[in-house]
C-alpha cells in the first residue's frame, strides 16, 4: 500500500496514473452536474418563502462549500509539503489556488445575486460575507505571491507558509453566522440531528456538492500535470515521452 | 409545468438564470485555462527537443 503511494508520488508514475483517470472524471463530473440541474431547476418544487429564487442555493452553496474544502485541502498538503518535502504537495497546492478563488469568487456573485431580492440588497459588511471576501484575497494573494518569487523552490515554500496562516479564516468564515448577528442564514444542512431542509431540496443540494467535488479533481489534475510538465522540462523521461503528450 | 414558466422562475427568473450563467462561465474559464496551459507548456517542451536534437 505504502508502497504504491511512494511511487505514485514521482512525477512520471503521477502523470500516467492521472492521464488515466482524467477521462473518467470527466464524464462523471458531467453526468453528475446534469442530474442535480435536473433535480434542483426542474424536480424541485419552490420554497414557500423564497418562491423559486432559491435554486440560486445549488450554485451558492456548493460553491460556498468549495471555497473552504479547497482552502482546507491546499492547507492539508502546504503541511506535507513543508514536513516531508514531497514536491507534488507544492504542486497540488499552487494547482488549487485559481480554482479555490473562483468559487470563492461564484459564491460572493450568486450570494449577492440572491441577496438583492430576498434580502433588499446586494452586499452587506457583515461577517460572513466579509470574511468570504477575506478568503477571495488570500486566494488572489497566494497566486500572485507565487507568480512574483522567480525561484519556483522558494516560492512554493513561501505560499506554502501563506497557506497555514490563512487557515484561521476558515473557522472565521464558517462560525460567523453564529458569532455575530447578520443577515446570512444559519447552517440549515450540516445540523447532524435533522437537517432543515426537505429531502427533494437536500438531494439535489448534495448532488451539485458531488458535481462540483469532481470537477474540481478533474481541473486540478489538468493544473498538476501541466506544472509536472513545465517542472520537468529537462528530464529524460520527458524526452523519452515526448510523442505520447 | 411549461417552458416558459420555467423560464419565468415564479418571477425570479433574471436572478435564477444570471447566477447559473456565472457558474456556466466560472466553470468554462477553468476548464479552458486548465487545458491551454498545458497545450501550450507540450508545446514549448516540443519545440525545445526539437531544438536541443538539432544541435547534437
Amino acid at each position: 500500500m505504502f508502497q504504491f503511494f511512494f511511487k505514485l508520488a514521482a512525477a512520471p508514475n503521477f502523470y500516467r496514473f492521472s492521464s488515466k483517470l482524467l477521462p473518467w472524471l470527466a464524464v462523471s463530473t458531467l453526468l453528475v452536474i446534469v442530474v442535480g440541474l435536473y433535480h434542483g431547476l426542474w424536480l424541485a418544487p419552490a420554497d414557500y418563502q423564497q418562491g423559486d429564487s432559491y435554486r440560486i442555493m445549488f450554485v451558492h452553496v456548493p460553491a460556498a462549500w468549495m471555497s473552504m474544502f479547497i482552502y482546507i485541502m491546499m492547507a492539508g498538503s502546504a503541511a506535507i509539503a513543508l514536513i516531508w518535502r514531497i514536491k507534488l504537495a507544492d504542486l497540488f497546492v499552487i494547482s488549487s489556488a485559481p480554482i479555490g478563488a473562483s468559487f470563492t469568487l461564484l459564491a460572493l456573485a450568486t450570494g449577492s445575486i440572491w441577496g438583492k431580492p430576498m434580502w433588499g440588497t446586494w452586499w452587506v459588511w457583515d461577517a460572513r460575507l466579509t470574511s468570504e471576501l477575506i478568503l477571495l484575497f488570500i486566494y488572489v494573494g497566494i497566486i500572485s505571491l507565487y507568480n512574483a518569487i522567480e525561484d519556483k523552490r522558494s516560492a512554493a515554500k513561501a505560499i506554502g507558509i501563506l497557506t497555514l496562516v490563512g487557515l484561521v479564516n476558515i473557522p472565521i468564515i464558517h462560525f460567523s453566522v453564529e458569532w455575530w448577528s447578520t443577515l446570512h442564514q444559519g447552517p440549515t444542512v450540516s445540523k447532524l440531528d435533522a437537517p432543515s431542509i426537505h429531502l427533494s431540496m437536500l438531494i439535489p443540494l448534495l448532488v451539485m456538492a458531488v458535481g462540483f467535488k469532481l470537477f474540481y479533481l478533474t481541473i486540478v489534475l489538468l493544473r498538476m500535470q501541466n506544472h509536472i510538465l513545465l517542472q520537468e522540462k529537462n528530464s529524460t523521461w520527458l524526452a523519452r515521452k515526448a510523442d505520447e503528450l | 409545468m411549461t417552458f416558459e414558466q420555467f423560464l419565468y422562475m415564479g418571477g425570479y427568473g433574471d436572478y435564477v438564470w444570471s447566477s447559473y450563467s456565472l457558474c456556466f462561465i466560472i466553470f468554462f474559464a477553468n476548464i479552458a485555462t486548465a487545458i491551454l496551459n498545458k497545450r501550450n507548456t507540450i508545446k514549448m517542451i516540443k519545440t525545445r527537443l526539437e531544438n536541443t536534437s538539432h544541435d547534437t
